[in-house]
Formats: structure tokens, C-alpha cells, sequence
């Protein structure tokens, strides 16, 4: 028995190859690695910020950073392209709190992207699970959902 | 969300909430920035004129509150990064750097 393998006719016009939320980032000018500190999987914040109703904006300073690579085509195409990438803040009841729209360009024969955002504040509404939605625009125009970089929202005892 | 460039303007349109005929009001943030606005003061699309020219990022939130921001991009276009010549293997990076700071 074959599978039908289902071809995406509009795929974004670059891939996301990771990404991940850390406190600090760093480049090292000669060589163009980056490097990262704290990476950050939860935060911890006093539960009497919780009692408030709604939309809560704490300031906690953190970054984005992620790599993305160009589609390539079947053909040799190395050309200067341009692309918008979305970041969408999304909460545990899957409420977009914060949207961040970025062109990101890839130079003539460069594959890759580093793209860093930085954060001063992080807008949050109830304890859990959220999530940095990360969407590419494809050859339609339309933003495509690429990947999730996670963030736990902990409630912990004020000291 | 659908963007729309056009390459012989070279102008952007980010469509955030619905189609162009709801709104109602345009502002003018800079000469080549400008906002359109439902009735209800509710951020409807972004157009970038020279967008080339402009490389902006956009945050804004999605509650009754809605606020529209924009951030200038700093483009590093590094060329490829340089090892030393006493190491074996060569780590040297050649990837595009974008970021910005909200």
C-alpha cells in the first residue's frame, strides 16, 4: 500500500532550525558565533500578582534568539531575499497577548539568519504553560506557524 | 495575518486584523509609516512606503488596549567570521545577524 504524502504548495520561505529563550546573548565579532546564558525554561513570579485580574506586565528582562535557514529550491538560488517573521506571545488559554512582526533578510549566498529579540517586559494573564509562536511568511504572503518556544509561568510564595 | 509587498512600489502592507475596506481612519506616523484604524480605534493594517529603506519590526498588543510600537532593526551583515590560524577546524559563522530591542 502507498501513502499519499500531502505537498504543501505554499511553504514558508524560511525554515525555523531552532530557537530557544535565554536571558543573555552574546557575539563574538571575530568569529560570528553567538553565544548564549541562562537559558530560561520557567519563571517563578510572586503569587499575589496573580489575585490581579487580566492582562499583568512584570518586568523581566530576557531574549529570543533563533536561527533560521532559507528555503532552497530545487534550483541553485543563493539571490537576496527578504521575509517577515512573526513572534505571537500566546497564554496558557491560548490568548495572544503580544505580537512582534520583523523583516528578516538574507544576504546574497548566506543561508542562515540569527534573528535576537530583546525584551524588557513580559505581558502574562494566569500561572502555566505559554508559548512564542513563531510564523514565516510563505510565497502567498500568509504567516505560517514554523515552531513554539515554551515558557512556564510559575506562581511561588512571596518571601 | 497576510503581508502583501510589492516590489514595483516597494511598499509593505501587514493586514493585523481584516481586509482594507473596514477602515476607517488612516494616521500618519512618519512619511512612510502609516496606520489604518477601524471605527472603534482598533489598528487594522501597517503600510510601509520605501520598505526597503525602513527596516522596522511592529509590536503590538491584541486587547482593548491595543498599542501599536515600532522598533528600528539593526542588520549585521557579517561577511564570515575569521578563525585564527592555529586552529584546526574553523568555526567561523557565515550567517545573516538581525536583532532588535522592545
Amino acid at each position: 500500500m502507498t501513502s499519499i504524502k500531502k505537498v504543501d504548495q505554499h511553504p514558508p520561505t524560511a525554515q525555523f532550525l531552532w530557537g530557544l529563550l535565554c536571558s543573555l546573548s552574546s557575539i563574538d565579532q571575530e568569529r560570528n558565533n553567538v553565544s548564549l546564558f541562562n537559558i530560561v525554561e520557567e519563571i517563578g513570579i510572586p503569587q499575589e500578582i496573580f489575585k490581579q485580574e487580566g492582562k499583568k506586565v512584570i518586568p523581566f528582562v530576557f531574549e529570543i534568539v533563533m536561527l533560521l535557514r532559507r528555503i532552497v529550491s530545487s534550483t541553485v538560488d543563493d539571490r537576496e531575499i527578504t521575509t517577515d517573521i512573526e513572534v505571537a506571545l500566546v497564554d496558557p488559554e491560548e490568548k495572544e497577548l503580544k505580537k512582534i512582526i520583523a523583516p528578516v533578510k538574507f544576504q546574497k549566498g548566506i543561508q542562515r539568519n540569527r534573528l535576537r529579540i530583546r525584551f524588557n517586559t513580559l505581558d502574562i494573564t494566569v500561572p502555566g504553560n505559554y508559548g512564542f509562536r513563531i510564523s514565516v511568511k510563505n510565497s502567498e504572503g500568509f504567516l505560517k506557524h514554523v515552531g513554539t518556544i515554551p515558557l512556564e509561568v510559575k506562581p511561588r510564595p512571596f518571601k | 495575518m497576510k503581508i502583501r509587498y510589492d516590489k514595483e512600489t516597494d511598499s509593505k502592507y501587514i493586514e493585523v486584523t481584516a481586509s482594507k475596506k473596514n477602515v476607517s481612519c488612516t494616521k500618519k506616523e512618519k512619511d512612510w509609516l502609516l496606520f489604518d484604524y477601524d471605527e472603534k480605534g482598533k489598528i487594522m493594517g501597517i503600510e510601509i512606503l520605501d520598505a526597503s529603506e525602513h527596516p522596522v519590526a511592529f509590536s503590538f498588543t491584541m486587547d482593548d488596549e491595543a498599542c501599536i510600537r515600532y522598533f528600528p532593526i539593526a542588520n549585521c551583515f557579517t561577511e564570515e567570521g575569521r578563525a585564527t590560524g592555529n586552529e584546526k577546524f574553523a568555526f567561523g559563522e557565515r550567517t545573516n545577524e538581525t536583532s532588535f530591542s522592545l
